[in-house]
């Protein structure tokens, strides 16, 4: 059986290296991002105490794809939702590549995202039910148990779970 | 925020990209192959929307990035600031505080729309022109003192009346500071539907209060009488400053030390009494100095008592150091993120801090973070 494509941002990125999870989910999955997330991956901030270290090799090894966003996906994003403008910059170049290339939703594939305004944002494009969680991604890798446990709330399935719910109540935004 | 007041957004940008090139309307509708000038003037007005195509020919028209025309916390083209800086302070420091000061504005702006739906359509004004006399300024700020029902110590309320009755946010910041001391004591930041006063929270509360008076002055006369860029800060200087901030200077004393705060606070038979004198001003929250040109404007005092109460210690502040911004704009900064409206790493870029500092400045508002790190 083929291995799912999963798109994923920066936030997921930094998580899946901070709890040693990263090889393990680009084996089992077909990982892929835009130039702004591995930008914004290797980045960081170096005065920032959380600041988690990526080794680029590994990163840019373990991506199956990254795809370079140009202003015309930028902009058709932009001007026909503006609701997406309080994305950050990855976020917002992640799902405009998506929008431009038509891939959403499939049912083979998954957005990853651990913040509640891209959550947001992707289901007011129609795309809530291709979210998945990093813990998801975790536990189909075979990722040992304490490492799944170890993950941050945002990162887990139930989490996502509630979000997806409120957002469908229109609870929020 | 609505699609159309993007449309008006990036309507702004195209006119202030245009304008820096020193392009006329016609120039541009001929490059972009458009018919006529009215084209371009419907998109800077917002009035017309843009295709991508479109927007992604401008950048290479203009010579910008898309994110100069995206970036929903921009005010380019928009916003027009009075500073009262130290004359010492140079033109880069505080072109580069102006920079950042403009993506606060601009993301405050964003959070009130996004919360009330759309901008006020009323704006307060008072009823003066640059003909206007300084006695019609002391005017007008004591009818503003009971008008906003500021009470006997204007202080106190200024800042809640200010904000909630004339829908003025006052935003508390750290400005630059120069080794030589040299910095900012505010500002009045002037954009088509909000008006944003900024005030130095590292400054005396006495000065504080001075300057959040005088900046309401600006505020509030905008269109009548459009400040200079800049304008000095120092005390010395305030007597040679423009007809414009003369006025501004007379409406601050007024407001903080209006005629019937005084004859209820100064006990007339104690007039010679610099002790006295300065108790009144710690009460009023003012610098002594304030109160002796107050004072000595209205005659109750001359000039020998006004040397002599110029030169009384300021009082220790009540309060203490404002907290950073205002509950108000970090309130809504909070309810953004948590309802997922914004995305924390984009909120942390526009107030130019990263995660942790985000954290940070909830805590000291007392509020939780809506976002683990």
């Amino acid at each position: 059986m083929a291995k799912p494509r999963v798109f994923i941002d920066t936030n997921i990125i930094i998580e899946a290296f901070r709890r040693g999870c990263w090889t393990a989910i680009c084996n089992s999955f077909v990982i892929e991002t835009v130039d702004k997330c591995v930008e914004e991956a290797l980045t960081g901030n170096p005065d920032d105490p959380g600041r988690v270290h990526i080794d680029r090799d590994l990163l840019v090894g373990g991506l199956a794809a990254r795809h370079a966003v140009g202003k015309r996906e930028l902009a058709t994003l932009a001007l026909s939702h503006p609701e997406c403008q309080g994305l950050d910059d990855g976020e917002l170049h992640l799902l405009a590549w998506l929008h431009a290339n038509g891939l959403l939703p499939g049912a083979l594939i998954l957005v990853s995202t651990a913040d509640k305004a891209a959550i947001v944002a992707t289901g007011r494009l129609g795309w809530l039910d291709s979210l998945t969680s990093l813990e998801h991604l975790a536990q189909q890798s075979g990722v040992t148990r304490g490492q799944v446990d170890s993950l941050a709330r945002h990162y887990r399935a139930g989490w996502l779970d509630e979000i997806r719910v409120k957002v469908r109540l229109g609870i929020i935004p | 925020m609505s699609e159309r007041l993007s449309q008006k957004l990036i309507g702004y940008r195209v006119k202030a990209a245009r304008e820096a090139l020193a392009w006329t309307q016609d120039r541009l509708a001929e490059t972009l192959g458009l018919n006529d000038r009215q084209s371009i003037s419907d998109i800077e007005n917002g009035k017309r929307a843009l295709k991508p195509d479109e927007l992604v020919l401008l950048t290479d028209v203009l010579g910008r990035e898309i994110e100069f025309f995206l970036d929903p916390f921009s005010v380019a083209g928009e916003a027009q600031f009075s500073w009262r800086a130290s004359p010492g302070l140079d033109e880069g420091n505080l072109d580069g505080f102006e920079h950042r000061a403009g993506q606060w504005i601009g993301l405050l702006r964003w959070l009130r729309e996004s919360e009330q739906g759309r901008a006020n359509p009323l704006k307060h004004s008072l009823r003066l022109t640059s003909q206007s006399s300084f006695e019609d300024a002391i005017a007008r700020a004591e009818d503003l003192v009971d008008a906003l029902d500021l009470g006997a110590i204007p202080a106190e309320r200024l800042i809640e009346r200010v904000e909630q009755a004339l829908d003025i946010p006052v935003l508390f910041v750290d400005t630059i500071e120069t080794p030589e001391g040299n910095s900012i004591s505010g500002a009045t930041c002037h954009l088509q539907d909000l008006g944003v006063i900024l005030v130095n929270r590292n400054e005396s509360e006495a000065r504080r209060f001075y300057d959040l008076a005088h900046e309401l002055f600006h505020a509030l006369t905008w269109d009548a009488m459009k400040p200079d860029h800049r304008e000095s800060n120092s005390v010395e200087d305030r007597a040679k400053g423009k007809r414009i901030e003369q006025l501004a200077n007379n409406f601050a004393a007024a407001l903080l030390m209006p005629g019937k705060a005084l004859e209820q606070l100064i006990d007339r038979r104690r007039i010679g009494d610099v002790a006295h004198l300065a108790e009144v001003a710690a009460q009023l929250r003012v610098a002594p100095v304030s109160l002796a040109w107050r004072l000595f404007n209205m005659k109750w005092i001359d000039e020998a008592a006004r040397e002599a109460l110029k030169h009384e210690h300021q009082r220790p502040s009540v309060a203490g150091t404002p907290k950073r911004f205002s509950p108000a704009f970090v309130g809504m900064l909070h309810n953004a993120i948590d309802r997922g409206r914004l995305s924390a790493r984009k909120a942390a870029k526009a107030m130019g801090m990263n995660l942790s500092q985000l954290v940070d400045l909830f805590a000291e508002h007392s509020l939780a973070a809506p976002f683990e790190l």
